[in-house]
Order: structure tokens, then sequence, then C-alpha cells
């Protein structure tokens, strides 16, 4: 099992953690840490990849193989993208406690299974 | 440039600066204005009309008009025969006379611009119409003249009868028009030319085949409606609905004998069926020219009995005199028509406009049952009436007498078919009822016992003196026709002589008036019984067999209207209702608001998906590989 194998693994460990608690807290600042966390989780495996997968023909896993030597972005391209889902990150964040604040204060308190006004 | 398109030109110029600076000029500069444009155009066509004295005819192009391809001909030029002077000189002195009579006669109206500009925008359009040298610019007039009688008929808009007369008359006409433009369709696909002088050509006609039938018939449509010939007449009674001097100018002296000029235009089309014996059927054409031109004669001038308003009368012998002209048209004798509508056109127009003054002065009453008594306090205008009358009636020395004569010898031909002699008959029965009628109104319209009181309001000098110039042009018109049918149909009539024909159209003449005045002197209003009026007004029975049939019509929509309304309307949308209301109540349920499920329903579907790509994938590329 290569390094990046191990980081991979972390995050998809870290995506599981993340969407199993999406799905069963009711607490939405909960549930809003657990989107957080699946991002984080993803930002992970973006670098994983762009760090060990990208380039270097000889650091590839013996099972992939590449169709031609440019089938591969540059080493950067995953970085640049961890930044751009950092970036949407904060953004949602500040969005989605936004609502949440509004939401406590008409309804004075936040359970995700109560706030079922829009069901049909 | 030739003086000829001043003929043109002048109307239409009248026209814009009637409709607008009637405000700026004032009632009377611009009935002056209106009426010396229409001079001006007169001058320039006797100076045409001259021209073509000199110089034989020529054509005058003014500039390209449409280019289509494979199709010549179609220039703004205008052709200047005989034939076309003659119109020109007719439409441009009567309108004149008429437009100096309006300005007396609508002096009291409100809308005396828009009058005048539609009455000069009209003398334009049949100025073209008569001018064009190719069929395309004569459907241009032709549709115009259309669109000035519709605004004329419907003058007193706020008047609902004259408003749908006026609807009614502008249907009709298009009709006419649009058969008029599968005439140019048909010639114009199998000639390549819509020129007079190019297609009327025997080499060009030779080209149409057997579609010759079919362009004359199509051409004939157009006459009859414009015409106003059975069965396309309905409008004319209709269109008195608008002011005397445009029933005077366009429902009796010009615009309904377009139709009768475009069979003497097309008369090549007509003749040339008749001469080369290409199809078996070669005379069909002409045949049912004459008959038709008869039926109306006969029928219309038997409503014309029936009738009681000044105005209705006058417009269904028009009709009838239109028919002696299509018959004269049918039996090749096309002098005698043009020799007819001249002259028609001068009594015709001397007898409305005398009309005119005598519902001006009665204040708008139009049945003779209540005139009478006229005869004594206004000489003047009987006698103008006595002699329009006498030309209507066919005595000699007037003009009628002269045009009728050549048109009833024309049909009687060689006198040796039957169907000639019994056109001719019916000719003669019709001068008989058309002397019967025309003096009944007079005689009971100026020397029937008075039927009205109160003040009678007499007619201004410029009311009077052009009824006097038409009846002098009435008189002596009749003496011009030996030349004038020379040149239209390019060779003399035959020598005259006074014969039994002659004598006995004089004699029914005479026995009509006798009849009429030995009946009504006493004011009796009606020789006929109440009882035979349905058989008389066989005219009007079109209307009411066009009404029944428009009304079975509706009653069949309305039978299917009364099915189908619940099904379309109601069935339909409620169908449709009730459908989304239950898929919505389906999907509804998957909408739980339960924030976790939701979420839980992402993901796994997300996984299962995944899931589902990725083996899916597997097995493709492990099945392509093997």
């Amino acid at each position: 099992m290569t390094e990046g194998m191990i980081t991979l693994g972390l995050s998809a460990v870290l995506f599981a953690i993340g969407s199993v608690g999406v799905a069963i807290r009711r607490n939405p600042l909960i549930m809003f840490m657990c989107i957080e966390l699946m991002l984080n989780s993803a930002n992970l495996a973006l670098a994983t990849f762009s760090r060990y997968y990208s380039r270097v023909p000889e650091t590839l896993p013996d099972s992939i193989e590449l169709a031609s030597s440019t089938d591969l972005g540059s080493a950067t391209d995953g970085a640049v993208f961890v930044f751009l889902v950092m970036t949407i990150a904060a953004a949602e964040a500040v969005v989605g406690l936004a609502i949440i604040i509004a939401i406590f204060r008409t309804h004075k308190q936040v359970d995700a299974d109560e706030l079922a006004e829009l069901k049909g | 440039m030739d003086t000829i398109w001043l003929v043109l030109a002048l109307p239409l110029l009248g026209s814009l600066l009637c409709a607008t600076h009637y405000r700026t000029l004032g009632k009377a500069a611009t009935g002056m204005v209106a009426s010396l444009a229409i001079l001006g155009a007169f001058v320039a066509s006797v100076q045409t009309a001259y021209q073509v004295q000199l110089r034989h005819e020529f054509t005058a192009h003014l500039s390209s008009w449409l280019h289509i391809p494979g199709i010549s001909g179609l220039d703004f030029a205008a052709l200047a025969d005989p034939l076309s002077a003659t119109m020109l000189c007719t439409v441009t002195g009567v309108a004149f006379l008429i437009h100096c009579f309006s300005m007396g006669y609508m002096a009291d109206e409100e809308d005396y611009g828009r009058f005048f500009a539609s009455l000069n925008l009209f003398v334009a359009t049949m100025v073209l119409l008569v001018m064009a040298n190719n069929l395309a610019l004569m459907l241009v007039g032709w549709g115009g003249v259309g669109y000035a009688s519709y605004s004329l008929i419907g003058f007193y808009r706020q008047k609902p009868s004259a408003v749908s007369a006026a609807r009614k008359a502008f249907l009709i006409n298009v009709v006419g028009d649009v058969a008029l433009m599968f005439a140019i369709f048909i010639i114009a696909t199998h000639c390549s030319t819509l020129e007079f002088k190019a297609f009327l050509q025997p080499d060009k006609l030779d080209l149409l085949g057997g579609d010759l039938i079919l362009a004359g018939l199509c051409l004939m449509v157009g006459a009859y409606a414009k015409s106003a010939q059975l069965p396309l007449h309905t409008w004319l009674p209709d269109a008195m609905e608008g002011p005397t001097p445009v029933s005077a100018l366009i429902h009796a002296a010009t615009m309904v004998t377009a139709g009768v000029y475009l069979m003497v235009r097309c008369a090549p089309l007509f003749r040339f069926v008749h001469g080369q014996e290409l199809l078996p059927m070669a005379d069909d054409l002409n045949v049912i020219m004459m008959r038709f031109g008869a039926a109306t004669a006969l029928l219309a001038a038997l409503c014309a009995i029936a009738q009681n308003d000044l105005k209705r009368i006058l417009a269904y012998s028009t009709m009838s005199q239109l028919g002696y002209m299509f018959m004269a048209a049918g039996a090749g004798a096309y002098g005698a028509a043009i020799f007819h509508l001249v002259t028609h056109a001068f009594f015709k127009a001397l007898l409305f406009l005398t009309a005119g003054v005598v519902i001006h002065a009665l204040h708008g009453e139009q049945d003779i049952r209540k005139m009478g008594g006229l005869g004594k306090k206004m000489v003047g205008v009987q006698l103008a009436f006595l002699i329009g009358s006498l030309a209507l009636a066919g005595i000699p020395p007037l003009a009628g007498f002269f045009s009728k004569e050549s048109i009833l010898l024309g049909v009687f031909g060689d006198g040796k078919s039957v169907e000639h002699e019994l056109l001719w008959a019916v000719g003669i029965l019709t001068a008989l009822l058309t002397s019967y009628y025309t003096g009944r109104a007079y005689v009971l319209t100026f020397w029937a016992p008075a039927q009205h009181e109160g003040k009678l309001h007499y007619p201004s000098s410029s009311m009077t003196w052009p009824l006097a110039v038409l009846a002098l042009a009435t008189v002596a018109a009749g003496f011009g026709g030996h030349d004038l049918i020379q040149s239209i149909q390019g060779q003399a009539p035959p020598e005259e002589s006074f014969g039994g024909l002659q004598l006995t159209a004089l004699a029914v003449g005479v026995v009509g008036l006798g009849v009429a005045y030995s009946t009504h002197r006493s004011g009796r209003q009606r020789l006929v019984p109440e009882g035979a009026d349905p058989y008389l007004r066989g005219c009007e029975a079109i209307d009411g067999l066009t009404k029944s049939l428009a009304a079975s019509f509706r009653g069949f929509a309305d039978k299917v209207a009364i099915k189908l309304d619940p099904v379309v309307s109601q069935v339909c949308p409620d169908l449709v209702r009730r459908s989304m209301l239950s898929t919505s109540t389906l999907l509804c349920q998957l909408q739980s608001g339960s924030l976790r499920l939701y979420s839980f329903t992402v993901l796994t579907s997300s996984t299962l998906l995944v899931l589902v790509v990725y083996f899916l994938s597997r097995f493709i590329s492990g099945g392509g590989g093997q």
C-alpha cells in the first residue's frame, strides 16, 4: 500500500463519516459541520491525486494504465481546485449560518425534523 | 412626358390637397381646387383625344414598374387609342360637371374635405384603370375604384345602413378583383406578357389553348362584379345610400361601366374563339355574355317597376342599361356598347343629378309617392329630367335612341338565327318596360298631385348649370355615334335604313311613356297589382337567397357548435385538470419535509449511481476487450 492510497483511504473515511452525519443528526449546525467535513475530504482527495498521480508515470499504481503520456494534468491542477473548493465552502458557510440564524429567530428552535413546512 | 399623364396626376394632386389642406383652404376653396383639378384633367383628355386623332394610337411610357422574370409588359405606361381616349373624355367630363354640382349639393356637409378628396381619388383611379396599357396596372385602378366607391357609399358614416351598404359593395367588388387576378395569372403564365397590345395578338392567344375559356370566364366574372350584372348585382341598389352626386358619378356614369370597358378592351380574346374555331365550344363565352346581359336587362327593368325610391329606380335602370351594353359586347357590337356607354353616362348622370335636386328640394325625401306637383314650381329641373327620361326611353332625336338602336341592331345581326331574334325581342321588351318606369318616375315626381307640404329648398346656380350642360350633351351626343362606332370597331357600322326594327323600338318607347302618363297623371301610385311584386322583384331575390344560404350555413354551424362546445370547452379542460391533480397528489408524497430523509436519499442514490456506472463500465470494457 502506497502513501497515496493511505491518504485516499483517509479521504474516503472522512467522506463516509460526513455523509452519515448529515443523514442521522437533527441539529442543523452539526449537519453543517458534516457537510464541511465532506468538502474537506474531497479536498484531500484532490490534493492527493495531484501530488501522487500526476505527470510522473513511475509513481502510478500498477493497476492504472495511461492511454497516453499527456493523459494526466500538471501537478498544480488539483491544488488550484482545492483553493476553489475552499472559497466556495467559505461562502457557503456564510450563507448557511445566516439561514440557520434566521430560522432560529423566527422558530425559536432549529430541529431539522420540525422544519417541514414545505412538504407536499 | 405626354399630356396623358396630367389626366392622372391632377386628380391625384387634388385629392391629396383636399385631404390635407381642407382646414386651411376652407369650404369654397376646397371645392374649387377639386373641380379645377378635374377640369385640368378634362382638358388634358381632350388634348390626348386630339393626339390620337393625329397619330392614331400611341403608348406613353413613364417608367418600368414590376420586374417579374419571364413576364414582360409590366410597365407604368399608358395606352392612348380611340377607346381609352373616349373613356377618358367621358369620365373626366362628367366628373367635372358632377364636382361642380357637388359644391352646391354638399355645401351643408361637415366633411366637405373628405368628400372631395374621395371624389378626386375616385377619378384618379378610374383614369388609371382606363389608361393602363397592361392588365396588372389596370388591376391597380380596378381595386382603387372599388376602394373609392366604398369610401363614398359609406360617406354618411353615422348611418348604419350606409356603412353596411359600403361593406357589401366592397365585398362583392373584391370577388371581381380576385377573378380578374386569376385571369391575370392565367394569361401571364401562358402568354408571358400582360400588355394589351401584346397578348391580344392571335399568336399569343394561341398559346392559351384550352385555358382561353377559363381566362375569358375570369375576366367576365370580374366585369360582372364591377358592372353589377346578374348574379353579382346586389350591391348596386344598396349603393344608393351614398350622396346623390356619388351615385351619379360612380354608380351610373363611370365606375360601373368599367366592366364593359374591360370586355371591349379584351375583345380580341373573346373574338378569337369565334374566328379561329379552335375549340368545339367556340362561341360559348359570347353566348353566355349575351344571355346574361339580356337577363340582367330584363330582370332589372322588372325590378325597377316595383320600386318607389327614386334613386333605386335609377339604380335598377342603370343595371338594365349595363345589361344592354353586355348584350352588345357579346354580339360583337363593341362600338355600339361604347356608344351606349357614353350616351348613358350623360343622360343617367343628368337623371341622377336632377333626382338629387328634387331630393334636396324636398329635404331628403326619396319616395316618389310622396312627391308630385313639382313640375310647375321647378320648370328647368323638370325639363332636364324630361330630357333624361326621353333619352332613357329611346325617343329620337335624343342620344339614347341612337345608341340603343345600334345595340339592338347589333344583337339582331343578320337576323338569321332564332337566338338573336329572341334576344332582340327581350331587348325590345326591356325597352318597353324602361320607358314605362321612367315615365312613371317622371309623372309621379312632377305632374301627379302634390303629396308634400312645406317650403321647397330651391337649388343654387352651381347646381343647375351642370344640369344644363348635361342636357345639352344628351341632345347632342347622339349625332357623334357613327364616327365613334367606326373608330372603336375599326369598321363602319352597317348602313342603316329606317325600317321595321327601328319603328318597333320607337313604338314601344312611345307606348310605355303613354301608359305611364295616362296611369299616373291622376296620382295613382301603381299599375301592377301588389300581388305581382314578388315576381317583379326577381333581382332582389338573390339577396334573400344569399341570406338564406348564409342562414342555413349558420344553422349547421350552430348545431355542430352545440354538440362540440361542451366537449371542447368543458370535458377536455376537466380531463387535463384531473390528470394534473392526481399526478401531483402522487408526487407530493415524495416531498415528506424531512431533511434527513432527503440527504439520505441523495447519498444512497448517488452511491448506487456510482456503483452502477462502475460495474457497467467494467462489463462493457471487459466485453469489448475479449
